[in-house]
């Protein structure tokens, strides 16, 4: 053991140079943001634009989210693409609640949003009647951009969040 | 040729008509000629034909008294049968035919419309594959009036007659497994019909849903 009380080839060089310090829930919502992984949950034309942000040309995969699932399991994120119909919102809500905590939702394009303009007997009307959304993306459809654009918004709000705001939602005291 | 002739004023008196017209227009202001209340929807029937050819005169005598009407629009042979105990044997002799495929069965409510013999209606689509043929048979039906299927006769007829059912609650009598195809099972009311307010149902049919989904909660 050396002076420096570390440990064994650890010098106070070492520390100064290579070492940072932070709070351990700045580390996980670092972690949390950079490798979002959403869900292939396209109901009409948005989903060809959510394909476009996929693929080559706009690239999600620059922020860590390319990887899109095909199971609700195994996402953290829910891209509401496209219109949702009354028939389909019991399923976008079981969907949802298969999806492990922490979740998120996009809200993307006109429909999804507010109906759009399906003023029709059969359409949702916003589908944050069913389920909590983060982001809302407006656009018929959106392009590639506005989804990109949504996605870092959304981001910006995870490296916000913290544990001890959710635990006292639940009523939990920390 | 003479109906018509009656029916439309000469061209000399158009003339006229549209320069007593004119005259008001230039003096005063445009707005007073905006607040006319607009005509109600009439029935515009294409000029109807007698049918021509062979097969077409040959499908009238097959079907004898139970044809109401018979004509020829816009090169499309249109039949207009009764809904009586012999629709589906006139349906059958309409398939030893030769129309083979029932492309579309499409639902029409005429309740705001001047001039409808009733309040529904029913257009049968079919096409012969071997001649290359199509044919739109017509029935009229009047409200809680039922038709018997032609599900046995053409199989395709099951979707078409449930999406019937299920938007605009034409009943099919003879047949299995009306139920609903597009909305939802526990739907209240049939949306496509003119007397039903759209809206109305799907706020309804939104908060039980969310209800539901609260208590599931």
């Amino acid at each position: 053991m050396e002076e420096g009380g570390v440990g064994v080839g650890v010098t106070q060089e070492l520390i100064d140079k290579f070492l940072i310090t932070t709070k351990l829930e700045w580390v996980f919502n670092w972690a949390r943001k950079s490798s979002v992984w959403p869900m292939t949950f396209g109901l009409a034309c948005c989903a060809i634009e959510m394909m476009a942000t996929g693929a080559s040309r706009f690239d999600m995969d620059r922020f860590g989210a390319g990887i899109f699932r095909a199971t609700p399991r195994q996402s953290d994120l829910m891209i509401v693409a496209g219109t949702v119909t009354l028939k389909m919102a019991p399923v976008v809500r079981k969907v949802y609640d298969q999806m492990p905590e922490p979740k998120w939702v996009i809200s993307m394009g006109a429909c999804a949003n507010s109906g759009g303009l399906f003023n029709s007997y059969s359409t949702l009307q916003g589908v944050d009647k069913i389920v909590p959304v983060d982001v809302y993306i407006p656009g018929c459809p959106p392009r590639p951009e506005s989804l990109l654009y949504g996605f870092m918004r959304l981001q910006d709000k995870i490296m916000k969040s913290s544990l001890r705001e959710k635990y006292l939602k639940e009523g939990i005291n920390v | 040729m003479s109906e018509e002739l009656k029916n439309n004023p000469s061209p000399e008196k158009d003339k006229k008509e549209e320069v007593k017209a004119k005259k008001p227009v230039e003096g005063e202001k445009p707005k007073p000629a905006a607040k006319k209340v607009p005509p109600k929807p009439q029935i515009v029937v294409a000029p109807k034909e007698e049918p021509a050819e062979d097969w077409q005169k040959e499908l009238i005598k097959k079907l004898g008294d139970d044809v109401e009407e018979a004509y020829v629009s816009v090169g499309e042979f249109n039949i207009v049968l009764k809904n009586n105990e012999n629709f589906i044997a006139n349906f059958e002799n309409i398939k030893q035919h030769g129309f083979d495929y029932l492309a579309d069965i499409s639902s029409v409510d005429y309740l705001k419309f001047e001039g409808a013999p009733k309040r529904f209606g029913l257009s049968y689509h079919l096409y012969s594959m071997n001649m290359n043929r199509r044919l739109r048979v017509k029935v009229f039906l009047d409200e809680n009036e039922k038709v018997p299927s032609v599900m046995d006769i053409w199989k395709t007829a099951d979707f078409h007659e449930r999406e019937a059912y299920d938007l605009m609650g034409i009943v099919f009598t003879g047949r299995q497994g009306l139920k609903r195809i597009l909305l939802p099972d526990d739907w209240v009311g049939h949306p496509l019909r003119k007397d039903v307010d759209k809206v109305e149902g799907r706020e309804e049919y939104t908060a039980k849903l969310v209800r539901k989904l609260r208590e599931e909660d």
